[in-house]
């Protein structure tokens, strides 16, 4: 009997001594996960991976697609919501109308998507520094990159919502003094001040487009934080530093820039990262995933049939929702024989530089600017992810900010000199303007048209003090003393537990 | 002393063996007198025993004084000592709820007399004669206090609810115990090999499973052979299947003029002229089907005295509704148990299951939405479209959806049983679970046109795999002292282990053709991504119940679990539960009255819990890859990847617990004809939930999952069944049961924004608060239609109305209309629901109903809120349309703008449904054919349902947040059947 008793004894001991009582059992390793610990900082190859995530943050949704046309463009005279009349893309309709309430899920993932970009590279500013055996020269300019898109960020948060909290550290939502940082909306002029130290770091550190190596191309460069912080003069009226920095973008102080002769190339495959580029976001296909997430596919023509030059069939062209469809209102704007209107908008009938033709579609204009060739340009049949750069900063803004703050400085001839320089790539007779006003205007109107599709326009208005004047004009319901600035998501404010304020009037 | 045992055993062996003698006997019903066959019979002594034949006769070699047990599934047990005469007979008293059935209470049995939980049981029998895959499915409508919700897609399990819903995050259904092996998936179960299932509904009963118990157990134990003759059992059914109920969609002339309207509200030009119309598609019938179901299942079983085997192997094929899906799934068990020696029983219990299946996907949406006047294909055979709106062809969808998957499945035990005196057993057992899952998908070159084509061919192959592991060990303590301290205890020891791994790989440009369906047959790139997981949990646990004088009981269960879910410093928790039972029909008080033959009451407290399975909840410091890699130097260099921190973690993730109390009556009256139940629950859980943080404290998904939330669940079941026997040839049954559920969250911390139940459309309907229902309908209340443009000038508006549109009321009065305005308007809970049952036996005729319902819950018809545009309409959404010239319509007018949530959409969710109807034939003196029995039956699962609800099933399973809104569900079809029962 004992013998039997024996064998299920040994069983029982050995299962339990095996199973449970050895070390870790319930501490298995965490699979398909790192984990930070001793061994994360040894290698060097980490802190680029930081670093890449203040980028990739640029390809997500939130940040560069759907909301952002619906936040930035669709607001504005040039663009209307298109696609179907009842698909509202959510809220493009409220965006359309400047009718957005805190809870339009556009403006909330505007905020989440540029305030993940402001951690990212909160945290690779961190931990970049913790690689022991990381260059130091790499580790600078590793360092000078994210605070360069942490101004970009920070840039697109103040111009949306004003005052903001003002996040520069990793938070660690523990301490109190970051829970209170966390909820504590900061006034804009500190955002700004915060902006320009980011730009004139990144500025000090980074390489020049000409000091860039091939496999670099697409990191920020001096260039970049030059063209972002004289853009960021623009919006803060610091006309003097607006027209120095310009002036070094056109005169090759911060690299080798210069408009591209012909306009149209500049959104065309062949025309990624050229002089005209001064910062652009990298949208690769193919595998790994490194696409810019359905930024074209939302602004693709909609419900389209197309033919081919010399083809007598349908053609398969690219084709997408149909949303942020430029306006009658802009196609109106372009003077007789401006080349750019050919070149921003698509018209039901035009034949492509791909040689498709436009037979119909649901909506009677489309952004040619985000139009992908299926058949010269790399595609590889994944309409999300699409081999399509976004040009963020380039220099027919640069060139225009350079004649706006030569305006209001009274250099009259140079700010006639630049804004002739777009005027003649664009097919047309220099400026008639001479009066200061009368030129301010028309380098106004010359932004319109020469940045028209590229979210320039709706902040443009605003911070040309006009928007209610320009957009009410055309039935929208811009109330002047509120819309100047979108109202704080209210998801965020409830997840402060309402410590964060509102902006005036979208109680 | 082992050789003087040995010797002893030598020595003594030939005179018990020369001693013993040949009985025989019959098994009786001691009320009809019937032969009972199947009925097991004993030597207490050896465990030694054989089973009655058909004719309730056995033999059986015994010596005279041994005791002998007879027990029979339905009858109370008798022990009697055997006398000189060999000739017996026994008379079995049949039980209904009687307190002496024994009940598998988890690592153990009892009697239901010494149960102080809420246990339930349900015969495999009653499961079996159910065309449905699993036993999920086959006990809606017979457990109180057991909400069943399924869909009817072929090779689903249902969503199961014990007692409410507890749980906010991830799974809220119960686990499944399948002869010691744990998991929340039983389709691989063939339910003829279903002895009995147990759900253990209330903590007191749940928390000897303390840590997987949170949101109940449901027990499962397959059958076993039994010594004696071989038995051999086929079973078989074949029938059809058809949707329950449809909707009227509207013919293409009213569509067109709907269309043609809310174009002309937007002033553009119609899209079609009335006159030309001629056709309508109906795309609900083109994408329908009646499809086949069938089972066939045969089992052998059978035994000695050391041996005894179960084998039973089935296939189940079942084609669903949808034209081209099917689910064909092959089985395979086999159960034994070796008596080495009187003390020491080994046994396995294994199955193999294979299942293959065609998936199609679920087109109702598009069906739905498609407008009637686009025919399935147009003259010259390719699919038809309109670029009127943007619906795929739901017909096109089907025939190119190239989906296949198969699962391989391994699950079963191996055990030893000790029983060193006859007082405690030992028992180590070893469970396992072992899937591999593949999936190949082909999405083939199409164009039907812009909005419905694909340009490139793309395969995807996925594999999945699960071994899953538990050693359970247990000693069993059984006696009773003195005659009246009855002591029944349990303590054990069990390690768990799950490991997962997956991979999944496409690739473009793959030819056409099936056989080239391979990674290696496209282009250069594969993209190609593998991941896994590991949980592990260990657990100590026992229980201890006294009796005293078969009346009074105390019990008590404590478990401590640890899991690899939890950070180190947390993964342990410590579940208990204790309670009493009052058997009341034991009392000498009661011994002279006739009106209860049994009654007890019991109660009970306990804490159980959960450990909700978030991935990665226990990595504190998790470095996020990111999903996008990003292009730094063009396509000549490779992308980099990249990698951030972005989650923030709750550092006190523990157990989920739920703590509750039981109180129950049951009893027995009128000799038990009538028996039944009351019961009250309360139950908290202190849940899970997406806590919401400022996207400023950087977290990507601004969710931090935490402890944060307390759901309550409190309700009354009842339960009421009455059977009886007129005659020997007539007997029938009724019963019934009903569960009132009321589901609060009591309290919440901090800032719960948990909306949730998305359309698809942008839009969301639920919104879970405190002070409600988790999930509840969160929607505009409608206050009639806008006659005027003055009227809507006057009144808050929305941006856009017109004449014709909704009125909305502003509940805060601030004279705007938005989310602020929204109002609770319900939830998919039910307030209460039941279950009917009855049938009667006459002769060889048998017949019995089954009928399934619930009353006081919501639905949101999404299908109808998601408009794009053109979309089709239903048919009673034309009548009495608003117009200028019917101002007084009560439909709002033709529109294409996507309907705001509103309570027009809420439709109340109550049903009655007929669950099964069967009507069999036992053909009798089948033994010249050496035929046991022989049963012919026919049978409809589902045939009828009574609702308020407009659109195609108002049963609609989602998770806590999103059930009950119908936006594509495959809906519950009905099945018509005959089959075969056969016994050799």
């Amino acid at each position: 009997m004992k013998k039997y008793l024996i064998i299920p004894a040994i069983v029982i001991i050995t299962a339990v001594i095996l199973t449970a009582c050895s070390k870790g059992y319930l501490n298995p390793p965490a699979q398909a996960t790192p984990e930070q610990n001793d061994s994360t900082y040894t290698d060097p190859a980490g802190a680029a991976k930081f670093v890449a995530a203040c980028y990739t943050n640029l390809l997500q949704w939130n940040q560069s697609a759907f909301s952002w046309l619906g936040v930035a463009s669709i607001t504005s005279d040039d663009a209307d919501k298109g696609s179907d009349p009842g698909d509202l893309g959510g809220d493009k309709d409220q965006m359309d109308a400047i009718t957005y309430s805190a809870t339009s899920g556009s403006i909330s993932d505007a905020w989440t998507g540029n305030y993940n970009g402001v951690s990212n590279c909160n945290q690779a500013i961190l931990n970049v520094g913790l690689y022991p055996t990381l260059d130091q020269g790499l580790k600078n300019r590793y360092i000078a990159e994210a605070k360069f898109l942490r101004a970009y960020y920070y840039f697109n948060l103040v111009r949306m919502f004003g005052d903001i909290p003002l996040i520069d550290t990793v938070m660690d939502s523990d301490k109190p003094e970051d829970v209170t940082k966390a909820s504590t909306r900061v006034p804009a002029v500190d955002i700004y001040a915060f902006i320009e130290k980011d730009l004139h770091d990144a500025m000090a550190v980074l390489p020049t487009n000409t000091q860039q190596a091939a496999k670099d191309v697409g990191h920020a460069t001096k260039g970049s934080a030059a063209g972002l912080l004289a853009k960021v003069s623009l919006y803060e009226k610091k006309w003097q530093e607006a027209f120095d920095l310009s002036k070094g973008m056109m005169t090759g102080a911060y690299g080798t820039y210069g408009l591209v002769p012909d306009y149209g190339t500049i959104w065309r495959e062949t025309g990624e990262n050229s002089m005209e580029s001064v910062f652009e976001v990298q949208s690769k296909i193919g595998v790994p995933d490194a696409g810019a997430q359905q930024y074209t596919a939302v602004q693709g023509m909609r419900a389209a049939a197309f033919k081919r030059v010399g083809n007598s069939g349908s053609a398969n062209a690219y084709t997408g929702w149909g949303f942020n469809v430029p306006s009658a209102n802009l196609d109106a704007a372009y003077e007789p024989g401006d080349k750019r209107r050919k070149a921003t908008i698509i018209h039901i009938g035009d034949t492509l530089f791909d040689g498709v033709i436009l037979i119909s579609a649901a909506n009677p204009m489309y952004n040619y600017k985000s139009y992908v060739s299926k058949f010269v340009e790399s595609y590889d049949g994944d309409d999300d992810n699409t081999n399509k750069n976004i040009r963020l900063l380039r220099m027919g803004d640069i060139v225009l900010i350079n004649a706006e703050a030569a305006n209001e400085l009274g250099i009259t001839a140079t700010a006639i000199s630049s804004l002739n320089m777009v005027r003649k790539r664009a097919g047309l007779s220099g400026t008639g303007a001479s009066s200061q006003a009368d030129l301010r205007m028309a380098i106004w109107k010359e932004r319109r048209v020469e940045l028209a599709m590229e979210c320039d326009r709706f902040f443009d208005l605003i911070r040309q003090g006009r928007a209610a004047a320009v957009l009410n004009a055309l039935g929208k319901h811009f109330t002047a003393g509120k819309n100047e600035v979108f109202p704080i998501p209210q998801v965020e404010i409830d997840a402060t537990e309402g410590k964060m304020i509102q902006n005036p009037g979208y109680n | 002393m082992k050789r003087f045992s040995f010797i002893l055993i030598t020595l003594i062996l030939p005179f018990w063996v020369l001693a013993q003698r040949q009985y025989s006997g019959s098994i009786q019903d001691s009320a009809t007198g019937h032969p009972v066959a199947g009925a097991s019979v004993t030597l207490l002594s050896s465990g030694h025993g054989t089973i009655s034949d058909s004719a309730g006769l056995f033999s059986i070699q015994a010596n005279p004084g041994e005791n002998i047990a007879i027990s029979s599934i339905g009858y109370s047990g008798m022990t009697v000592t055997l006398a000189e005469n060999t000739q017996l007979t026994f008379r079995l008293k049949a039980t209904t709820g009687n307190l002496d059935d024994v009940v598998i209470i988890g690592y153990g049995t009892a009697r239901r007399s010494q149960v102080v939980g809420s246990v339930a049981e349900v015969k495999g029998d009653k499961i079996a004669s159910q065309p449905v895959l699993s036993a999920a499915q086959g006990i809606q409508g017979m457990v109180p206090g057991v909400q069943v919700t399924a869909s009817g897609a072929p090779g689903s399990q249902p969503q199961v609810r014990v007692r409410g819903v507890g749980s906010v995050l991830g799974n809220a259904n119960p686990i499944y115990v399948v002869d010691g092996v744990i998991t929340s998936d039983i389709t691989n179960i063939n339910n003829n090999d279903i002895a009995s299932v147990q759900v253990l509904k209330d903590a007191s009963a749940q928390a000897i499973y303390g840590s997987r118990a949170g949101n109940g157990v449901v027990i499962i134990t397959t059958k076993s052979g039994k010594a004696g003759k071989m038995r051999i059992s086929l079973n078989a059914y074949t029938g059809f299947k058809t949707p329950t109920s449809t909707v009227k969609m509207a013919d293409a002339k009213t569509y067109a003029a709907f269309t043609n309207a809310a174009l002309g509200y937007e002033n553009k030009p119609p899209a079609f002229d009335l006159d030309t119309l001629s056709a309508t598609t109906d795309w609900f019938d083109l994408v329908t089907h009646k499809g086949l179901i069938q089972n066939y299942d045969l089992n052998i079983s059978g035994g000695s005295d050391k041996v005894t085997y179960y084998i039973g192997g089935s296939l189940f094929k079942d084609a669903g509704i949808i034209p081209g899906s099917d689910y064909t799934r092959a089985a395979f068990r086999i159960n034994n148990e070796y008596r080495l020696a009187p003390f020491l029983k080994l046994g396995n219990n294994l199955n193999i299951s294979i299942y293959n299946q065609n998936n199609k996907p679920t087109v109702f949406d598009d069906a739905y939405r498609m407008a009637p006047t686009v025919p399935a294909r147009f003259d010259d055979g390719s699919y038809g479209f309109t670029s009127l709106l943007n619906v795929a062809n739901p017909v096109a969808k089907l025939d190119l959806t190239h989906d296949k998957s198969n699962q391989l499945r391994l699950q079963g035990n191996v055990f030893a049983e000790l029983t060193p005196f006859k007082y405690l057993t030992l028992r180590s057992s070893y469970n396992f679970d072992y899937n591999n899952n593949n999936q190949k998908i082909y999405v083939p070159v199409y164009h039907i046109w812009s909005g419905m084509k694909n340009d490139i061919s793309n395969l995807t192959q996925k594999n999945a795999n699960t071994f899953y592991y538990i050693i359970d060990n247990n000693a069993t303590f059984n006696k009773t002292f003195g005659g009246l301290h009855e002591i029944n205890a349990t303590l054990g020891y069990s390690s768990e282990k799950n490991r997962d791994n997956s991979w999944n790989g496409s690739i473009q440009n793959v030819p056409a053709d099936p056989n080239l369906w391979y990674l290696s047959q496209g282009d250069n790139n594969v993209d190609a991504s593998s991941t896994g997981a590991i949980l592990t949990r260990a657990s100590a646990y026992s229980r201890l119940i006294y009796t005293y004088n078969r009346r009074y009981i105390l019990s008590g269960s404590l478990r401590r679990d640890g899991s690899s879910s939890f950070p180190t410093e947390n993964q342990y928790g410590t579940f208990y539960s204790f309670g009493g039972a009052w058997v009341i029909s034991e009392e000498a008080f009661m011994q002279n009255q006739q009106l209860f033959s049994s009654l007890k009451l019991r109660a009970g407290y306990g804490k159980v819990g959960n450990d909700i399975t978030i991935a990665n909840l226990r990595i504190l410091n998790e470095i996020s890859l990111q999903s996008k890699y990003y292009g730094f130097g063009g396509t000549d260099y490779p992308a980099q990847q990249a990698w951030t921190f972005d989650q923030i973690k709750d550092a006190a993730v523990s157990w989920e617990t739920t703590k509750g109390t039981d109180i129950g009556l049951e009893f027995g009256m009128a000799k038990n004809k009538l028996s039944g139940s009351v019961a009250y629950y309360n139950k908290q859980t202190h849940a899970y939930i997406p806590v919401t943080v400022p996207t400023t404290f950087g977290d990507a998904d601004r969710k931090v999952y935490s402890q944060a939330a307390d759901v309550r669940n409190k309700g009354v079941e009842i339960e009421l069944n009455w059977s009886d026997r007129i005659t020997d040839a007539f007997s029938y049954h009724f019963g019934g049961n009903m569960t009132f559920n009321k589901n609060n969250v009591d309290h919440v911390d901090g800032s719960l924004q948990l909306k949730d139940g998305s359309l698809g459309n942008g839009e969301i309907v639920t919104y879970t608060v405190e002070g409600q229902p988790i999930g509840s309908f969160w929607v505009l209340q409608t206050d009639g239609i806008y006659g005027t443009a003055a009227d809507i000038e006057s009144t808050p508006h929305i941006e856009g109305a017109a004449p014709g549109d909704f009125k909305y009321v502003d509940q805060n009065g601030d004279g705007l209309i938005n989310d602020k305005d929204r109002i609770f308007a319900g939830s998919y809970q039910p307030k209460f629901y039941y279950g009917i049952n009855g049938g009667f036996n006459w002769k060889g005729l048998d017949f019995s109903f089954d009928l399934y319902g619930n009353a006081g819950n919501k639905i949101y018809n999404g299908k109808k809120a998601v408009r794009f545009g053109n979309d089709q309409i239903e048919a009673a959404r034309a009548v009495d349309i608003w117009s200028v010239d019917n101002p007084g319509g009560t439909q709002p007018r033709a529109s294409n703008a996507i309907p705001k949530p509103s309570t027009y959409y809420v439709e109340s969710g109550s049903f009655l449904r007929v669950n099964n109807l069967t009507l069999g034939y036992t053909i009798a003196n089948t033994e010249r054919w050496h035929i046991q029995s022989l049963r012919f039956f026919a049978s409809a699962q589902n045939p009828l349902i009574w609702k308020k609800y407009s659109g195609y099933t108002p049963e609609l399973p989602g998770n806590a947040l999103n059930s009950g809104i119908e936006l594509s569900i495959y809906p519950v079809t009905a099945t018509y059947m005959l089959g075969v029962n056969v016994n050799f």
